[in-house]
């Protein structure tokens, strides 16, 4: 078949596209997901900071948290303003749920280790880096951060908690920019299959006129073409000697006829 | 020598005296040298062209998927900020007496690393307040109108500008600018893991390539080449059984029909002049009929009726390529082994002992038994055997649930590599297959080591080792002429100096654990210490064959491994915080003795079963002399086994 050996070539070349893209693809999908979450969370955390400053302002009047009944509004407005939210918590200093916007509410206070990050987080009087001022987590359906409540005295008051949902890598995969990704690819072996056909093109003929040579049905390769290959070479260096031991094999029978003849 | 005289020779002897060298094969098909470098460099030329594009355009898809998140938090922060402003408004203070807003929009500006700035302009567009890092860069006008705009970027930054109003009239405008794309860090890590990848696929494509060409051109290009010198010496007893697509195929194809159909009218000659002597009494004429066949005779050898005999040919790049494929799969798992539920504490130093030691033993074990009780079958199916009981054992990993379990699996792993191996014996290039198979899967192994895990990864081991053993097992050789020369070849020698390779790499990694080059934890490596270990690795890779080249593989390897000896002998000496410096530049020299290597003996044919031996044994007496006399101390193991390497060529 011609433009066998180019198809042969084409094959890993298509698999090691594919594989390509596929690394690409996964490798820029991991990245974005990544950025994604860290925008995410950025927003989430000032998000969280703004309502830990309109929470902490009443505590400086006097006023207990859980006679704050409008945070339950507030609440409900930010956490509807974002369809990532799963849930935004208020909880008091012993874990008690406040406040919150889980609709599942299937729980009456939030897990020892929510308490356990409130309490290593610095305190408001230390100078620390806002990324300092919340804490991140794994939770069910996704990812939690929280901040940690004081009152004037700098005592620990409670703590406010954002779930949210994360997507993992390979969620967003088959997007358009995977598309685009297996475009280029099959363009590339597209141009590998021209090129490879382009390349093979010379060996196929030579070893296409030598088949026919040594068949019988032509000349045989031109060893002095300019697009000759040392296979024509070969090829000629063979049919000579073919055509020489079969001129010698009909020689000596003929020879031998005569003599039979003779005799 | 006449063509009368050498048809007395043996069969066999004549077999072993036309075996060629892999030097004098590659002469003999000199020409394919251009088209393969061709196929080569076009082939990889298209690969990075392919990778460069698809990472530009795979960036400009992940900016544009990063701005759905980009422009709420800039809308967010830009919102809370713009109320603020709206209060003091509404108190009175008009817009151009604000007061304390540079450090109050200096607080939003410092909330996030990505946030480049925090700007406050007026109606007209006027920039009033800016605070950020990039604050002094932000022009003084922006020229454009900022009604009803979504999204604005400005110095690589990317806002939205949210409107302040007091008294239901428009004040001005709140930007927040955040960093539009990928951060630097994230792009930093992209284009590390960019290099990696296309330098894993880069040595994929070319082995696979290589593989193509070696069966498709340089195998019917030697057989013509030797079939054509073969007949010019009047030779008409040799043949092929090669069978290969495309026109050289048939090329190959015809030419053994013609080469039938030449041997047939001889045969008829023969047939016919037999006929005539038989018929005729007179002497004369009988004389005549034979020296008319013995004049044509003279100058050619005839087949014996059951057949012709093939020309030989170089097996070399077929082993090659099945000890490649069959690596590929065990060397993908080698960054996953600490994501075995076993290992959920990063311990270098007991993995290296529960994965590597059990295979690296069983491996000699499987070799010579499929050696002494494989007898008589074919190389393939050996090959394709081993392969698979190493694919089973290798799916059933992430199953295991102990200790014994592992090592169960593991001494399994290593037996059917060694089944698989034991048939490519000494001939093949196994250095250079596992380091190839290892830079070719080094990026999609951590890929799928950071995203799937062990339950992805272990699958697509076995898949890949079991596809090897059926697909290459089927191209091994398994006529008649190869067991012949195996039978000739005397196996009782012992080349001293051939595992001594193998064992100074397996020498190495309980040192360098303690050195602290080898991390804890392989999931918090540094993508950049594994670019720059690949490329460190085919760096050797290609420094070795010049090597080879300029100096001559005795003297220049000698020199290399010394070299080595002595820089790991002054690792095991230097202070622990100015060792890592000479890590690296010993580490290469390594794998240039490694992958350079003794070519193994030709009469020796238990490389893989005598290497792995090696192998295991320093593995663990450099674990022992890591825990027993220090870190520093074990590295004089590898240093003791280089300069007996270096030695070993002096002997010679």
């Amino acid at each position: 078949m011609r433009g066998a050996l180019a198809i042969r070539l084409l094959i890993p070349l298509c698999a090691a596209l594919l594989l390509l893209v596929t690394l690409l693809a996964l490798t820029l999908d991991a990245l974005a997901t990544q950025s994604e979450r860290d925008l995410r969370e950025g927003r989430y955390a000032y998000i969280l900071a703004q309502l830990k400053q309109r929470v902490e302002v009443p505590l400086s009047l006097g006023l207990q948290v859980e006679s704050l009944d409008y945070l339950q509004h507030l609440l409900e407005q930010e956490a509807a303003a974002e369809a990532d939210i799963l849930s935004i918590d208020l909880f008091n200093a012993r874990g008690e749920q406040l406040f919150t916007t889980d609709a599942a509410g299937i729980r009456q206070s939030v897990p020892d280790s929510w308490l356990q990050e409130i309490q290593a987080l610095p305190a408001p009087q230390d100078e620390a880096p806002a990324a300092a001022s919340y804490w991140l987590g794994e939770e069910r359906d996704g990812r939690v951060l929280g901040v940690a409540l004081y009152n004037d005295f700098g005592l620990l008051v409670g703590g406010l908690a954002l779930r949210h949902r994360a997507s993992d890598v390979g969620e967003a995969l088959l997007g358009p920019g995977t598309l685009l990704l297996l475009a280029v690819a099959g363009g590339a072996a597209l141009l590998g299959g021209l090129g490879f056909w382009w390349l093979s093109k010379p060996i196929d003929r030579e070893a296409e006129s030598l088949a026919a040579a040594l068949r019988g049905r032509a000349e045989g390769p031109q060893g002095s073409s300019t697009e000759s290959t040392a296979l024509g070479e070969d090829g000629l260096r063979l049919l000579k000697a073919l055509q020489k031991a079969e001129q010698e094999c009909d020689t000596a029978a003929a020879e031998v006829e005569r003599i039979d003849g003779r005799g | 020598m006449a063509v009368a005289e050498r048809q007395q020779e043996p069969p066999l002897a004549a077999l072993e005296n036309a075996a060629t060298t892999l030097g004098q094969a590659q002469e003999e098909i000199a020409w394919t040298r251009r088209p393969r470098r061709q196929v080569l460099i076009f082939g990889l030329a298209l690969l990075l062209l392919a990778t460069l594009l698809s990472a530009w355009l795979g960036l400009r898809q992940v900016e544009q998927r990063l701005e759905a998140q980009i422009l709420p938090s800039s809308r967010a922060i830009g919102m809370s900020l713009a109320q603020q402003f709206e209060v003091a408004l509404s108190a009175g203070i008009p817009f151009e007496a604000l007061a304390g807003v540079e450090a109050f929009l200096a607080t939003a500006a410092s909330f996030d690393d990505r946030i480049g700035f925090a700007a406050l302009f007026d109606a007209a567009g006027t920039l009033r307040h800016a605070a950020g890092p990039r604050a002094h860069e932000l022009p003084q006008n922006l020229d454009r109108s900022l009604t009803g705009r979504e999204s604005l970027r400005l110095l690589d930054q990317l806002g939205t500008p949210t409107a302040i109003h007091a008294q239901e009239q428009l004040q001005g405008y709140v930007l927040v600018g955040l960093e539009a794309g990928l951060p630097a860090e994230a792009l930093r890590i992209f284009l590390l893991a960019l290099l990696l990848i296309f330098l894993s696929v880069g040595v994929l494509l070319w082995e696979s390539l290589r593989g193509v060409l070696y069966q498709a051109l340089e195998r019917p290009a030697l057989a013509l080449a030797r079939l054509a010198r073969a007949l010019e010496e009047g030779d008409l007893s040799r043949t092929t059984w090669l069978t290969a697509s495309g026109r050289l195929g048939q090329a190959v194809e015809a030419l053994r029909e013609r080469l039938v159909s030449v041997n047939g009218r001889f045969h008829a000659f023969l047939l016919g002049a037999f006929a005539t002597r038989a018929g005729h009494f007179d002497p004369a004429v009988l004389r005549e009929v034979t020296l008319v066949v013995r004049r044509c005779l003279t100058n050619y050898r005839l087949p014996p009726v059951a057949g012709a005999w093939p020309v030989p040919l170089e097996q070399r790049g077929l082993y090659r390529l099945a000890a490649f494929s069959l690596l590929l799969g065990e060397a993908l798992l080698i960054p996953a082994w600490q994501l075995l539920p076993l290992f959920d504490i990063p311990r270098a130093l007991p993995s290296l002992l529960y994965v590597f030691l059990p295979f690296l033993f069983a491996v000699p074990l499987g070799s010579e038994s499929a050696r002494r009780l494989l007898v008589g079958f074919a190389d393939g199916l050996i090959f394709t055997a081993g392969a698979l009981i190493a694919a089973a054992a290798t799916l059933a990993l992430p199953l295991v649930a102990n200790l014994e379990g592992l090592i169960a699996l593991r001494l399994l792993s290593g037996f059917g590599i060694g089944i698989a191996l034991s048939p490519l014996g000494a001939r093949s290039p196994l250095p250079a297959a596992l380091a190839t198979a290892f830079l070719a899967t080094v990026a999609p192994g951590l890929l799928a080591l950071f995203i799937f895990g062990i339950e992805v990864i272990a699958p697509l081991a076995a898949f890949l080792m079991a596809a090897a053993g059926l697909l290459a097992g089927q191209m091994l050789p398994s006529d008649e002429e190869e067991q012949k020369g195996k039978a000739s070849t005397p196996s009782n020698s012992f080349p001293w100096a051939n595992p001594l390779p193998a064992a100074v790499l397996a020498a190495t990694p309980a040192a360098l654990s303690l050195t602290g080059e080898l991390p804890g934890n392989i999931a918090g490596m540094d993508v950049s210490l594994v670019l720059y270990g690949s490329l460190g690795l085919l760096f050797a890779l290609l420094a070795s064959d010049w090597l080879a080249k300029r100096w001559g593989v005795a003297r220049g390897m000698a020199l290399v491994a010394g070299a080595a000896g002595l820089l790991f002998t002054l690792l095991a000496f230097l202070p622990r915080e100015e060792a890592p410096a000479f890590v690296l530049p010993a580490a290469l020299l390594l794998s240039a003795v490694v992958f350079l290597g003794p070519r193994p003996h030709p009469s020796y044919d238990r490389g893989p079963a005598t290497s792995a031996l090696a192998a295991a044994f320093a593995l663990l007496g450099s674990l022992f002399l890591a825990t027993s006399l220090g870190p520093s101390l074990a590295l004089l193991l590898p240093a003791v086994l280089l300069f007996a390497y270096a030695a070993s060529w002096r002997l010679a």
